[in-house]
């Protein structure tokens, strides 16, 4: 009795690495797992990240029509700060700071948080970068 | 007055660069019928910008400050997974620079790839789009006599600088031969991607969820100031801050390398392609 044939592969082929110049797609399946390898890269670094963390004390700022309230702030070195960015003037401001490397916008009557961290002592100026008579510094010492 | 167009100039910078690297790709490969999609991606992200201000802003806010952000966050994140594939994509096609360009574009359209074009517009415009607005809101609310329509004005006249600064940076590009051409282009997107992520990474740290691990790696303001045109210009288009903090600096300098490796995989693979199916190159 003859042995069936061997039937001929239908559907998608996988593509292994001996089959590579054979295989069209390979490119496309070598940039899925490079992507794949530094998405997984990048969330070991954030996984990794967010677990340093330090006690955080809340620092109030209030932004009214004349300045920042209070127009400076003191902090400890390597302190991990939470500052209440409070907007009590009628329209949108935008807390920035090139010092600090941060940059939020707070519509009118609403407080944002803006986390600091692990400063060393010196001086951090701010401003509101929508009108930018609006100064402040965060002085760490 | 000036400081309502520099303002919007600075905001307006960024969607102008981006949208013009795609409009320049796209003209200069003959694929005139994808800028619809960047268009469509851009002017949907105005749409969606206006909609988040009003939603954020005013009496009838609807949306906290911090979901707004995160939102933002997210809006970036994915643009850059988006921006990777695009430039993978790009990347296959600057090497068969040839007759079959139009026709692989055309294939490219028929897969639908056109579409991540529309997400990266998108969210390029939508990410200084939301603050554009608030920005012009506020313009409008604190000045409500005559004075306003002049700053909307000056506030319009800025964003019409930004495109005209973004197209003169592009104009650059016009001696340059097309392989060169896409080879520059490549590595300009891979940088403008990487910018994407640090900022996205930013967004997280300034609230609160991540950890910059050391706040200031380096400070070269004594080189290029954040608020110099140039510097302004390169953090609009790579994301240059002066002070990075160890994070920012791991996530632009991570990505790198990673694409470097996904396009090296993607050439290789051409190659063998072509060793392989002599049909190919004599189309």
């Amino acid at each position: 009795m003859p042995r069936p044939l061997p039937q001929p592969i239908r559907g998608p082929v996988r593509c292994s690495r001996a089959a590579r110049l054979r295989c069209p797609r390979m490119s496309s399946r070598a940039a899925r797992a490079a992507r794949g390898m530094s998405a997984l890269a990048l969330g070991l670094l954030l996984v990794l990240a967010a677990a340093v963390r330090a006690e955080e004390r809340s620092v109030a700022l209030a932004v009214a029509e004349h300045g920042f309230t209070p127009p400076e702030i003191e902090a400890a070195a390597g302190e991990r700060l939470r500052l209440e960015v409070t907007n009590q003037t009628a329209v949108a401001i935008e807390f920035e700071s090139f010092e600090l490397n941060r940059e939020r916008v707070v519509p009118p009557g609403r407080t944002v948080a803006v986390y600091v961290s692990g400063l060393s002592p010196g001086r951090y100026e701010f401003f509101d970068d929508f009108h930018q008579e609006r100064r402040g510094a965060l002085v760490v010492k | 007055m000036i400081e309502t167009l520099l303002i919007m100039w600075r905001e307006s910078l960024e969607a102008a660069l981006i949208v013009g690297i795609l409009l320049t790709y796209l003209a200069r490969s003959g694929e005139r019928a994808g800028m619809r999609y960047v268009w469509a991606g851009a002017l949907g992200a105005v749409v969606a910008a206006v909609a988040m201000g009003v939603a954020s802003n005013g009496a009838a806010a609807r949306l906290g400050p911090d979901a707004q952000e995160v939102l933002q966050a997210g809006v970036l994140l994915l643009a850059v997974g988006v921006l990777s594939w695009m430039v993978v994509w790009m990347h296959r096609n600057a090497r068969q620079i040839g007759g079959d360009l139009r026709r692989r574009a055309d294939r490219a359209l028929a897969t639908g790839r056109l579409v991540g074009l529309a997400a990266i517009a998108f969210a390029a415009v939508f990410r200084e789009g939301v603050e554009a607005v608030l920005f012009l809101w506020g313009v409008v609310v604190q000045r409500a006599d005559a004075s306003a329509p002049a700053l909307l004005a000056a506030g319009a006249a800025g964003a019409a600088l930004a495109a005209a600064t973004a197209w003169l940076f592009f104009r650059g590009f016009a001696f340059l031969n097309l392989q060169t051409f896409f080879r520059v282009t490549g590595i300009l997107l891979l940088l403008v991607a990487a910018g994407l992520l640090t900022a996205g990474v930013n967004k997280l740290i300034g609230l609160g969820y991540l950890s910059p691990i050391e706040p200031q790696v380096w400070n070269t303001a004594w080189l290029l100031r954040d608020d110099s045109v140039l510097g302004a210009l390169l953090g609009a288009l790579i994301g240059y801050r002066s002070r990075p903090s160890l994070l920012e600096v791991l996530a632009f300098s991570t990505y790198l390398p990673a694409m470097g490796w996904a396009l090296h995989r993607a050439d290789v693979a051409a190659r063998s392609a072509s060793e392989r199916g002599p049909a190919r190159s004599a189309a």
